[in-house]
């Protein structure tokens, strides 16, 4: 869970970096960004999907969820759990983290609609619209070339 | 780096120099990978990842540098143009190589690399290797590049000027609640390692005041003198170490110094709160230096030493379990071993530092790329030294330390066993053994990989410098050595949590970007999560 929101965020990043590429004006470098991106989303996506519908209750969130309460309902207790009550409380912690996964795929895939929509606007202007901060000297020697 | 005074000699020097470092990473890679039957030694391993990394920065990251996004040695960065001494602040690149370097690498180049072992130790290093060079170091590099050229802002905000304002609310959210996670992870990880340690804590205590005094050496009493003030705090902290272990035995003293858990997590809380207010010159630039010599230190003797003990790696190079069976982790080589290999090759907790401490006190762009590259560079490396650490275990002993109680049981003789049937053969002796000998009472599943790379580094250590004696003091080192790594990680992490929750808020109420009465607020969450 924490590697997957982790790498999300990097996933995150490197949009941004990629688009920012794009609004310079300097498609030809994006690949730099954009590749290492596009195989973080795919590492990502997958390993999320995979968290939650994986079969095998080791992986899968909703595997475990269902083991567990499966096991409960017939009164027994699998370990970690010592008591009823703790056999509760994992099924529920399998859910919020259910939940929170989902949460971080649905974030992951509207930066990449974002992205790819900002990279399009950025492909149609014609000039650099990327927003740096004006630095007076740098824009005298612009002037001056 | 073109060389102004490049004669014709040097120029052939230099093409014979980096040629040669290319051949040598060649042949280590190659050994590496195609030796088979007989073990291999460590020494290939390490010596192919710094050949990889010289290679990656002379080459690739001259040219991001210069062709992909065109630093300006020029131009004003925020350090210059809005110095307020407080945020702001223009720091030499060393300074803030230690601090970028100290605020990135948190746990996971340590746990990760650890846990990844058990698919044996050549997927983890192709992973650690590709991955930092072509992902982890160009993205702290241009998101680093990104936020400088736009005053040092942060990643949600940069997003909402570069992707529209829908695009930014929704990543301000989401990157605040997976940085809230990643903290609390961080911070559990301290306070486990720190409760009821006397000598840990009363080192990690000893560099507030130390790194204090260099902070105010370097701003009022000698200025500029970095050299000066390094000896000094390098001096001192070396000295808190030593002296570490003499509080620990003094029963009196080490009674004070010891914490449960719980308190622990109270002043961890406080002293979030404090350094991400304080100015960065006085406390974190300073404290996150200092740790870095005490960081990269060991890592580099660590390499020596495994340049000298010439360790034989005994994890085979593909363990039977990337079928994703394996009793650490569960879960198949892709995607999981990318996702468990988190920080040693690429981690999204970086560009929040990119984009937070460290775009605020670079005082030349061109710095960018030794900074950004370069630190993500030598967080790899500690990777990698995590990895060898690992492998140079008995697979057998690594396998008991990181295994659930549930599936190896909880005496050394059902653990022997059961790892034996998954083919690493182990006595039930031999784990007793290898527990007394770093002077703990069980080795079994002692997981979170802290405990086996200290293991690990104990081994390569203790061969180098001191024999068995030492095994036990070089355990304890280790222990305190990753306590310090997180430390540093949770402290930026506060502050750039801070910088978030300023944008975020400013958003709405731009009055909100001046004034901290938020913080306590954070701390009250803090502490939800990490209680």
């Amino acid at each position: 869970m924490f590697g997957i929101a982790n790498q999300m965020l990097a996933a995150i990043a490197l949009t941004l970096c990629t688009v920012v590429l794009f609004r310079m004006k300097r498609e030809r470098y994006a690949v730099i960004v954009a590749a290492p991106a596009a195989w973080l989303y795919i590492c990502t996506l997958t390993a999320g999907a995979e968290k939650i519908f994986h079969p095998d209750p080791k992986i899968g969130f909703l595997a475990h969820a269902a083991r567990y309460s499966a096991t409960a309902a017939e009164g027994r207790l699998l370990a970690p759990a010592k008591t009823a009550a703790e056999m509760g409380r994992i099924v529920f912690n399998d859910y919020v983290n259910t939940t929170l996964c989902a949460v971080f795929i649905a974030l992951v895939l509207s930066m990449l609609f974002f992205g790819l929509r900002a990279i399009g606007e950025a492909r149609r202007a014609t000039s650099v619209t990327t927003r740096e901060t004006s630095d007076e000297l740098h824009d005298l020697r612009i002037a001056r070339a | 780096m073109s060389l102004p005074l490049a004669t014709p000699g040097r120029k052939l020097g230099s093409i014979a120099l980096w040629t040669g470092i290319v051949a040598i990473g060649v042949f280590s890679l190659f050994t590496l990978a195609v030796a088979r039957g007989e073990t291999v030694n460590a020494m290939w391993l390490v010596a192919a990842a710094i050949c990889v990394y010289l290679t990656a920065y002379r080459f690739y990251s001259l040219f991001i540098a210069e062709r992909a996004l065109g630093l300006d040695p020029q131009r004003k960065t925020p350090a210059h143009r809005r110095n307020d001494g407080l945020d702001y602040v223009p720091t030499d690149k060393y300074v803030l190589f230690g601090h970028h370097f100290a605020a990135i690498a948190g746990a996971g180049p340590l746990v990760g690399p650890v846990l990844a072992a058990q698919m044996g130790y050549l997927p983890g290093t192709l992973w650690l290797l590709t991955g930092v060079v072509f992902a982890g170091a160009v993205q702290d590099f241009v998101v680093l590049f990104i936020s400088t050229r736009r005053d040092g802002r942060s990643l949600g905000d940069l997003i909402k000027t570069e992707l529209g304002p829908a695009a930014g609310i929704v990543a301000m959210v989401g990157i605040l609640t997976i940085m809230l996670i990643l903290l609390a992870v961080l911070a559990l990880i301290v306070v486990k390692a720190l409760a009821d340690s006397p000598w840990g804590f009363f080192t990690v205590f000893a560099t507030l005041p130390i790194a204090v005094l260099m902070g105010v050496y370097g701003r009022y009493i000698r200025p500029g003198r970095i050299f000066e003030m390094s000896a000094i705090g390098f001096v001192l902290l070396i000295g808190s170490i030593a002296l570490g272990r003499t509080v620990a035995e003094t029963p009196a003293l080490a009674a004070l110094f010891t914490f449960k858990g719980e308190a622990l997590a109270f002043m961890l809380i406080g002293y979030g709160f404090v350094a991400s207010v304080l100015p960065v010159w006085f406390l974190l630039a300073p404290r996150d230096y200092l740790s870095t010599f005490l960081k990269i230190g060991t890592i580099a003797s660590l390499a020596l030493g495994i340049f000298y003990v010439m360790p034989e790696l005994k994890m085979p190079a593909v363990s039977r379990f990337i079928d994703g069976t394996g009793p650490v982790f569960a879960g198949s080589v892709f995607p999981f071993l990318f996702i468990t290999l988190a920080c040693g090759a690429i981690s999204g907790f970086h560009a929040l530092v990119s984009s937070g401490t460290t775009p605020k006190m670079i005082g030349d762009e061109t710095q960018i790329r030794f900074i950004g590259y370069g630190a993500m560079l030598m967080e790899s490396f500690v990777a990698i030294m995590a990895l060898v650490a690992a492998s140079v275990l008995d697979p057998g002993v690594y396998f008991a330390m990181n295994s659930a109680p549930a599936v190896i049981g909880s005496t050394v003789d059902t653990a022997a066993q059961t790892i034996s049937s998954w083919g690493f053969v182990i006595t039930p002796e031999a784990l007793s053994l290898a527990a007394a000998e770093v002077g703990e009472k069980t080795v079994l599943s002692r997981a979170g990989g802290a405990p086996t790379l200290a293991v690990g580094m104990a081994k390569i250590l203790s061969g180098a410098i001191g024999g068995a004696s030492m095994t036990a003091f070089w355990y304890h080192f280790a222990i305190l050595f990753e306590a310090l790594f997180i430390l540093t990680t949770v402290d930026a992490g506060t502050r750039v949590a801070r910088f978030m929750i300023q944008d975020l808020v400013g958003t709405f109420w731009p009055r909100f970007k001046h004034t901290r009465a938020w913080i306590p607020n954070f701390g009250a969450t803090g502490l939800a999560v990490a209680g």
